[in-house]
């Protein structure tokens, strides 16, 4: 299974990042390959490629703030929670995502 | 090169004997004030205030996370405050561990908010709360040093 996912936050400083590197973690730990694109203060980093995007089974976006570029999701699977629920629950959405997929 | 605290100032406020989250992260911004990092201190406190109102900061394994970007900042400083006993931070939900991130506004900050970012990243991890809760005041900042972001190392 193959999760591609953006995480954005009002402040763009922590719970962006927390997101990212919990859905990564839980990834990692199960096998599920993983890239997360970050919308930060300081930028965008890790932008996911189309290649990553057309792969992917699933899309996981926060909503804390509004996603910039979702429309390269159109036609996906999206998954959409706040990154507080991303950080909390990782491990039981990768679980749930794998079992969906 | 991607340390946490390179470029950031580490103030620690351990032993926090507290009632509420309120009077908890006031001892932490006690701290950064009487450090000499904030330009004032009242002010600052209120954006700190207005960021936790807007959305509660707590990240679960008993961290609260609260942050602001503000003018009031001088330098960028991680606030660690370890707390004798946990306070509630929302909706049920105890802390007592709290890192305060202040970064003020301004030009070069991206080395920072980069920096901060990574502390985020870090937090995730189960070994590095672990090592955290166990380390002494004088020796937290060395840790923070010494701790690589696990995303960004690979």
């Amino acid at each position: 299974m193959k999760i591609v996912g953006v995480t954005s936050c009002p402040s763009g400083v922590a719970h962006t990042y927390m997101a990212a590197e919990a859905l990564q973690k839980a990834g990692k730990e199960k096998d599920i390959e993983v890239h997360i694109e970050t919308q930060g203060t300081s930028g965008v980093d890790d932008e996911l490629t189309s290649g990553q995007i057309s792969a992917a089974d699933f899309v996981v976006l926060s909503t804390d703030t509004s996603i910039r570029g979702t429309e390269r999701f159109k036609g996906k699977k999206v998954v959409q929670l706040t990154t507080t629920q991303i950080i909390e629950k990782a491990d039981a959405l990768m679980n749930k995502l794998a079992k969906m997929a | 090169m991607n340390n946490v605290a390179n470029f950031v100032d580490v103030v620690t406020a351990f032993d926090i004997d507290a009632d509420s989250k309120e009077e908890a992260i006031k001892a932490v911004i006690t701290k950064l004030d009487a450090a000499g990092k904030l330009l004032d201190r009242e002010k600052f406190q209120a954006d700190v205030f207005a960021r936790e109102a807007e959305l509660p900061t707590y990240i679960g394994f008993g961290f609260g996370l609260p942050h602001s970007q503000s003018d009031y900042v001088k330098d960028a400083t991680i606030g660690i405050g370890k707390l004798t006993h946990p306070v509630e931070w929302n909706d049920g939900k105890k802390a007592d561990f709290i890192f305060l991130i202040a970064v003020p506004y301004g030009g070069k900050e991206n080395t920072h908010l980069k920096i901060l970012a990574n502390l985020s990243r870090l937090l995730m991890h189960d070994d590095f709360r672990d090592k955290l809760r166990s380390t002494s005041e004088t020796e937290v900042r060395e840790l923070l040093m010494a701790s690589q972001n696990p995303h960004r190392s690979e």
